[in-house]
């Protein structure tokens, strides 16, 4: 039995294939910015066949779920959802924040010199353009965990906030929107804009120590659905219309006037 | 054969597990339509984000449930079909995407299905209508005349080169104060109205032209009704009237030309007119066709009202026509926002700068 771990949320196309254990089988990246939906398949087939095995012998899919490219996102979460049902095994859902901060954690750490508790933390900033990142804190996990604690949950915010929690709790930032973050701290924060797309080999272990029930495979946008009621002329009437505008409440998508 | 169908070009999400037997006739074992009108009704429109949300999280439900309903496994399908398009990009790839993930599971081929043709071989499901014959398809992104002389030869005879039909009847709803979406608010406001109080342009385009022009009797339908404001219920169900009589006749004038022309082209002396698409349940639309039909000896075929409109059952049979000719694609296959049913047609004026969209 093995993991199929899955990412399109960013720049990458990403698929590995896990033993129940995290020990990797096989592993593909391409970094194509863009064309997921044409490719994944392809670079699932080349896993499969690189790790001798076939999608029935699957016993988990672990997907990122973002925050990242919206149609990216889906593309991932729409496969693996789908392999899920056909196969009829469990589906996780990794954050890309995640994953890149367990890379991020990992570079940082010599486990021969340094306990966990000495790590710096880091904020994982993704670049989500309209002067904001996608944002989350994390520090490394305790020994004996294979994930890295959450200390804010993934939020879209401004380049400013993101700069004073990075001061605030003393974290190096990471990311597509690191550097971004730092221009807004005035270089007071170190910032590494190396790690662009999550490792799959992360997102696999991640969702592999992870009950399904904690994190289900439901996309995080972290952003509401751009769209305006359509304002169209409308002749006055001496009656009400029919189709009044019914105001939007406040778990609705954004509003934009 | 056993062919799982997915359609999320708009804003149904559908599945549903088709049947064809040797012969080439089509049985449906279940069509599960969750349709999102709630989600978007209060925008007036369907906001295109907001449509692929709601895809991604129905889907996988969706397609169980129609499985559960057919009483079949993925292991009794002989092929997933899936619409790659023309339809709104974020919503098709959400189902092509599924579609790949069940093929790869079970090692099934996929067909990756324009949805205009699901529209325009539902009749040979329903009807076992042969080939060839003349489709008309209307609907809130689509309206054409379209010679269907056998699968995947398909050619446009008429477009329209501004508003879809369905998109006019929605327009005038919204001027009217009247419900989203607009084709059924339209005609039960018209029910109670005069068509004969405002007189509404007729634009033709021509004595031989196939295509259509909607934006300009828009405008005429707003002029008139803004020289009545503010509107009494009369005056919303005259001018509703006065438009749905003037499209119907539209309409009807223009499939009276297309049989024509059909015929002169094909030698079919009593050819089949289908019609196809959500605006084929207009019923005031429907009897003028019926008519138009009759006045030159064709026979009109109108597929039951929940296939006319978007369902998974039509993806799963243009599904297995497709498979039954040999004719599958790769996993690799592409959604595309943009995908005419005559791949050679000439783009239409006013059909966007990409080209034509259907």
């Amino acid at each position: 039995m093995s993991i199929l771990a899955l990412d399109t949320a960013l720049d990458a196309c990403s698929v590995a294939l896990l033993t129940a254990g995290g020990d990797v089988l096989a592993r593909a990246t391409r970094d194509i910015g863009r064309g997921h939906a044409e490719v994944l398949m392809a670079v699932a087939g080349e896993v499969f066949e690189a790790a001798g095995t076939t999608p029935r012998d699957l016993s988990r899919i672990v997907v990122t779920i973002g925050p990242g490219s919206f149609t990216g996102i889906r593309v991932g979460l729409a496969a693996a959802r789908a392999i899920g049902l056909a196969a009829d095994i469990p589906v996780v859902g990794v954050t890309t924040l995640e994953a890149i901060a367990d890379d991020a954690l990992a570079q940082a750490l010599d486990p021969d010199l340094v306990t966990p508790v000495l790590i710096a933390p880091v904020l994982v900033a993704i670049d989500a353009r309209r002067g904001e990142v996608y944002a989350g804190l994390y520090e490394a996990a305790p020994a004996g965990l294979a994930m890295p604690t959450e200390r804010t949950a993934p939020a879209a915010m401004s380049h400013a906030q993101a700069a004073a929690l990075a001061i605030a709790a003393g974290a190096r930032v990471v990311g597509s929107g690191a550097m971004l973050v730092a221009a807004a701290a005035d270089g007071r924060i170190a910032a590494d804009t190396a790690i662009r797309f999550p490792d799959i080999v992360r997102v696999g272990r991640i969702g592999a120590a992870r009950a399904p029930s904690a994190r289900p495979p439901a996309p995080v946008y972290l952003r509401a659905a751009d769209a305006k009621p359509q304002e169209g002329f409308r002749i006055a009437r001496t009656t009400a219309p029919d189709a009044d505008p019914v105001p939007p409440s406040p778990t609705d998508p954004e509003v934009r006037p | 054969m056993l062919i799982l169908g997915i359609e999320t070009s708009c804003d149904e999400t559908a599945a549903a597990v088709v049947a064809r037997d040797a012969d080439g006739r089509g049985r449906i074992l279940s069509n599960v339509v969750h349709s999102q009108l709630e989600d978007h009704a209060r925008f007036g429109g369907v906001v295109p984000e907001i449509a692929a949300r709601a895809h991604v999280e129905a889907l996988d439900g969706i397609v169980a449930r129609a499985l559960a309903e057919a009483g079949i496994g993925f292991a009794d399908l002989d092929g997933v079909a899936a619409t790659a398009g023309p339809g709104l990009i974020g919503g098709v790839l959400v189902g092509l995407m599924s579609a790949k993930g069940i093929a790869l599971v079970h090692g099934l081929p996929l067909v990756a299905v324009n949805h205009l043709e699901g529209h325009a071989l539902t009749a040979r499901l329903t009807d076992g209508v042969e080939f060839p014959y003349l489709l008309l398809l209307v609907s809130g992104g689509h309206t054409q005349f379209v010679a269907v002389e056998g699968l995947g030869r398909y050619r446009r005879l008429g477009t329209t080169i501004d508003d879809a039909l369905g998109e006019a009847f929605d327009k005038t709803a919204k001027l009217l104060g009247l419900a989203y979406p607009g084709g059924p608010a339209v005609e039960r406001a018209a029910r109670a109205g005069d068509a004969n109080r405002f007189a509404l342009p007729r634009p033709l385009l021509g004595r031989d032209s196939l295509d259509f022009s909607l934006s300009g009797l828009k405008t005429a339908v707003r002029q008139a009704a803004q020289a009545a404001a503010p509107l009494t219920d009369r005056d919303v169900a005259d001018v509703a009237a006065a438009f749905q009589a003037t499209v119907a006749e539209i309409v009807a004038i223009k499939a009276r030309r297309a049989l024509a022309v059909f015929t002169k082209q094909t030698g079919v002396t009593a050819p089949v007119l289908v019609v196809a698409g959500g605006v084929a349940a207009n019923q005031a639309i429907g009897t003028a066709l019926r008519a138009a039909a009759a006045a030159v000896g064709a026979r009109l075929v109108v597929p039951p009202a929940g296939l006319c409109t978007d369902n998974g059952a039509m993806i799963a049979w243009a599904g297995a026509e497709r498979l039954a000719a040999g004719l599958v694609d790769g996993l690799d296959a592409p959604a595309r926002a943009r995908w005419p049913l005559d791949a050679d047609a000439v783009p239409k004026l006013g059909s966007g700068q990409h080209g034509a969209k259907a």
